[in-house]
């Protein structure tokens, strides 16, 4: 009777619309990664293409391959200790419980965030590498409550009668153990375990703390894409995961409602594990004698695949990489210790603070014949490196203004557009400091390198002022917004907008009059690299004609090696985001190191951001 | 092998305590110890370059509670609150559902541990307020509606006097659960708000991977873990029952 009358609540509909807004985007994910459109807005047909193109992409498979060994280590080992402790946790009474329990509940609630940075910097303190194992340690003592509580949960429910009886029937209490205790325990051990491996797996923020070099994972490497725009090969992969969750997810229903044995539930998983990870693995195992590695850090638009490849076949290696999108992201990455690069590219001023950290190595000039042959001495011995004993120019560009000419309906050659209310909501910062301030310094007619605390505060009010105006702060892709009329007007890397550029011809890239900002981005090596050898052959390969021509071609930026114009595509040469207007550059200044000063920055730039 | 039976048999402590060894030497040396150097950092001092001093103070500490600074939590803080609002609103209905409307067939394929995993992996919160609600509702004791209707309530007045109160410890869980998630989120104020809307998570993330404050974004971490222990300490201890009931 009840049942009858509390029909009509619409409540299976309420719960359908629930399901249907957790579930349909999953659904549209998995249908556009079938389509033929690299755009996800529309149809194009049905392609099973980006599947192809993933299994050929060898971040995308690394990235696979190191979440399933991080989340297959993690899984063991919690499930290992976990269980154990579960039995003295589950069962076990006495003082110490409440004191116990505490600490297993705590990385439970304690915000992810905390974790990570506490971590991180304790790594730091302790001096180890960021590798596969800090990740694994690391998700190993947030995954580990889940074992215990899991389990322990299951043998608190359990009745101590059973195993009692099998020891009073002549069992050791290792056979008990073994024949009565665990097969009791697992299924919670079981399904502990997937919760565990698909948390480990799916782990983004403590990851993103306590990676190093070469052990990006699959989260990791999909989030720096996503960044930079949503791709097929994203909805591909994401699709690709999906379908091998699912006959996980199966086997542990059948589990939880005793429909199937554990010891069958154990295969399948195995097997559902296997055929992920074997192909993978043959794929990614190194073929014959370990090859040596070089681990380079650099800015994310300055990947040319075919320079990397070209690198590895000539020097019989495997090339890693990184990316940032900040001088200040590169310098908190170095400061936080060991992390394992060979080559990182910082820009100018950055050297000089670099160098005040002693975090850089020297360069034996010797093996850099390609550097002194062919780089413009205009870029050479200049005042933050003297003698380039520690860096050499690798690419040079301009800092600037991009705007579209249809939308913002009129000739821009000043800083203050971005200052203009008519374009408020599709204006676009850099979210970079010293380029934010630079700008707005500028603006007030002073120069980018203030010291003066009174200018730079002038410089701070200018910006919250500014702030309501501003669309978003972006230093990867502020380009496809432009292209894609979401924003007018852009602060921005010169490279940034050359292949934008020439796709929309009513985008415009300029050096405002009151000056902007030119750079020269170095090749370093830092303090501890282990492949020194390496990075010095790389960074004489890059000066060779033919790869820095490449690198202008691929990336759209500039180098100042004096041969790569003869090779570089036409087009390119009359590209003033390639090769300025030498006026632009008169007005245009190097940054410097502030030294302490640069302290105010930083809390100014929080204030902005807080706003 | 008896022979170290029998020992740890006559040594019920020690017995303890090398069971748990793994779990403790985890929970202590990758959790407990680094947290306690957070909090020592957060009283020492970032030098110009970005790298800890060692001059100890509450410098950090008075800053974290400038006004600025208060601003960014009290967003936090709004945001998370409306999210678990929000959860709690989708939440129930789908929990209701399951726990006492559909059949135990449906019962298993909508929810269950592992498939509530699964709709996790994907999408973040909402299974964490389903699932305690769930637990709750699932132990609920049906003959107090038909008390309830007997005695002349109606529908709804049998809904919001009855299982609505009931479903408390449930909510009280599965909002704690959502709100510290959700709290330190900085990930997608970045991706979604163009990373112009700071948050708690943001500022703390800032000054270890940008500003290079380690010092300070101590201080506001360490902040944000005393708020959220001492809202799991006051009066919400049942949210840790109820989620041990949920697993």
């Amino acid at each position: 009777m009840p049942r009858a009358r509390d029909k009509g609540l619409g409540l299976p509909l309420a719960t359908f619309l629930v399901y249907a807004y957790l579930y349909a985007p999953i659904a549209v994910l998995a249908v556009f990664s079938f389509n033929r459109s690299r755009l996800s807005t529309h149809w194009a047909g049905f392609t099973s293409e980006w599947y192809a193109t993933l299994w050929r992409d060898e971040q995308i498979c690394q990235g696979l391959v190191n979440s399933l060994v991080v989340a297959g280590v993690v899984t063991l080992a919690c499930v290992a200790f976990g269980t154990l402790g579960a039995l003295v946790f589950g069962r076990g009474r006495g003082r110490g419980r409440s004191l116990l329990e505490g600490l297993v509940y705590l990385p439970l609630v304690i915000p992810e965030i905390v974790m990570a940075v506490a971590l991180v910097i304790f790594f730091s303190l302790l001096r180890m590498q960021l590798t596969l194992r800090t990740v694994i340690a690391a998700h190993i003592a947030f995954c580990i409550s889940y074992a215990i509580i899991v389990v322990g949960a299951r043998l608190a429910g359990t009745d101590r009668a059973i195993e009692e009886a099998a020891l009073d029937l002549g069992a050791s209490e290792w056979a008990t153990f073994f024949r009565v205790t665990l097969p009791l325990a697992a299924p919670a051990i079981l399904s502990s375990a997937l919760l565990i491996f698909t948390t480990s797996f799916d782990d983004y923020l403590i990851t993103s703390f306590v990676s190093g070099v070469g052990s990006t994972t699959l989260p990791l490497e999909i989030y720096s894409r996503l960044i930079r725009g949503i791709t097929p090969e994203i909805n591909a992969v994401s699709t690709a995961i999906l379908a091998a969750t699912i006959p996980l997810v199966i086997v542990a229903q059948r589990l939880e409602r005793g429909a199937m044995r554990v010891k069958t539930a154990l295969a399948s998983v195995g097997a559902v594990l296997l055929v992920m990870v074997l192909p993978m693995l043959a794929k990614t195992w190194p073929a014959g004698r370990p090859t040596p590695e070089l681990n380079i850090y650099t800015w994310s638009t300055y990947v040319s695949p075919r320079i990397l490849r070209g690198f590895e076949r000539e020097f019989h290696c495997k090339v890693n990489y990184d990316l940032y999108d900040s001088n200040e992201a590169l310098l908190a990455k170095l400061q936080a210790g060991n992390v394992g690069y060979d080559l990182v590219i910082p820009s100018d001023y950055m050297v000089e603070i670099l160098l005040g950290q002693r975090l850089l190595a020297r360069l034996d000039k010797s093996r850099l014949p390609n550097v002194w042959a062919n780089v413009d001495a205009r870029f050479l011995n200049l005042p933050f490196d003297p003698h380039n004993d520690y860096s050499v120019p690798y690419a040079w560009g301009t800092t600037g203004l991009a705007y579209r000419a249809d939308l913002v309906g009129e000739k821009v050659e000043s800083w203050s557009a971005l200052f203009d209310p008519r374009f408020a909501g599709h204006i676009l910062l850099l979210d970079d400091m010293r380029e934010v301030f630079g700008m707005a310094l500028k603006q007030l007619g002073a120069s980018l390198n203030s010291t003066n605390p009174e200018e730079i505060r002038q410089a701070r009010d200018l910006l919250l002022r500014q702030k309501p105006l501003v669309k978003g702060y972006n230093s990867s892709n502020f380009e496809q917004d432009l292209v894609a009329g979401d924003a007018w007007l852009a602060q921005a890397f010169n490279g940034n907008m050359t292949f934008a550029l020439r796709d929309e011809p009513r985008l415009r890239y300029v050096v405002p009059k009151e000056g902007g900002t030119v750079s020269v981005d170095c090749a370093c090596i830092p303090l501890h690299a282990p492949h020194k050898d390496l990075a010095m052959e790389f960074i004489n390969y890059f000066h060779r004609p033919e790869v820095a021509s490449a690198f202008i071609n691929d990336c759209g930026f500039n180098t100042p090696n004096l041969r790569a114009p003869a090779r570089v595509e036409p087009w390119l040469l009359a590209e003033p985001s390639v090769f300025p207007d030498p006026a632009w550059l008169g007005r245009c200044e190097f940054m410097r190191d502030l030294g302490p000063v640069v302290a105010l920055y930083d809390r100014y730039w929080t204030e902005i951001k807080a706003r | 092998m008896e022979h170290v039976i029998q020992f740890f048999r006559r040594r019920p402590v020690l017995r303890a305590a090398s069971l748990l060894a793994g779990s403790l030497v985890w929970l202590v040396g990758f959790f407990l110890v680094p947290l306690a150097y957070l909090l020592t950092v957060s009283f020492a001092h970032r030098s110009p370059y970005g790298t800890i001093e060692w001059t100890f103070g509450l410098g950090n500490y008075s800053r974290a509670f400038q006004p600025l600074y208060l601003e960014i939590y009290w967003r936090s803080f709004w945001m998370a609150l409306v999210t678990t609002s929000v959860c709690a609103v989708l939440g129930y209905p789908v929990a209701y559902t399951i726990a006492l409307r559909a059949s135990p067939r449906l019962r298993s394929t909508l929810l269950n541990t592992p498939s509530a995993v699964f709709i996790g992996l994907v999408y973040g919160e909402l299974p964490f307020m389903i699932l305690p609600i769930y637990a709750v509702l699932q132990k609920f004791d049906r003959s107090l509606l038909e008390a309830a209707q007997d005695l002349g309530a109606g529908r709804w007045r049998t809904f919001f006097r009855v299982t609505l109160p009931l479903s408390a410890p449930g909510f009280a869980a599965g909002a704690v659960l959502v709100f510290i998630s959700s709290v330190g989120a900085f990930i997608t104020p970045d991706l979604l708000g163009g990373a112009r809307t700071m948050m708690v998570g943001n500022l703390i993330q800032n000054q270890f991977a940008l500003v290079r404050d380690q010092p300070f974004g101590s201080a506001v971490a360490f902040l944000l873990t005393a708020v959220v222990l001492l809202m799991l300490l006051t009066g919400l201890r049942r949210a840790q029952r109820v989620t041990r009931e949920m697993f």
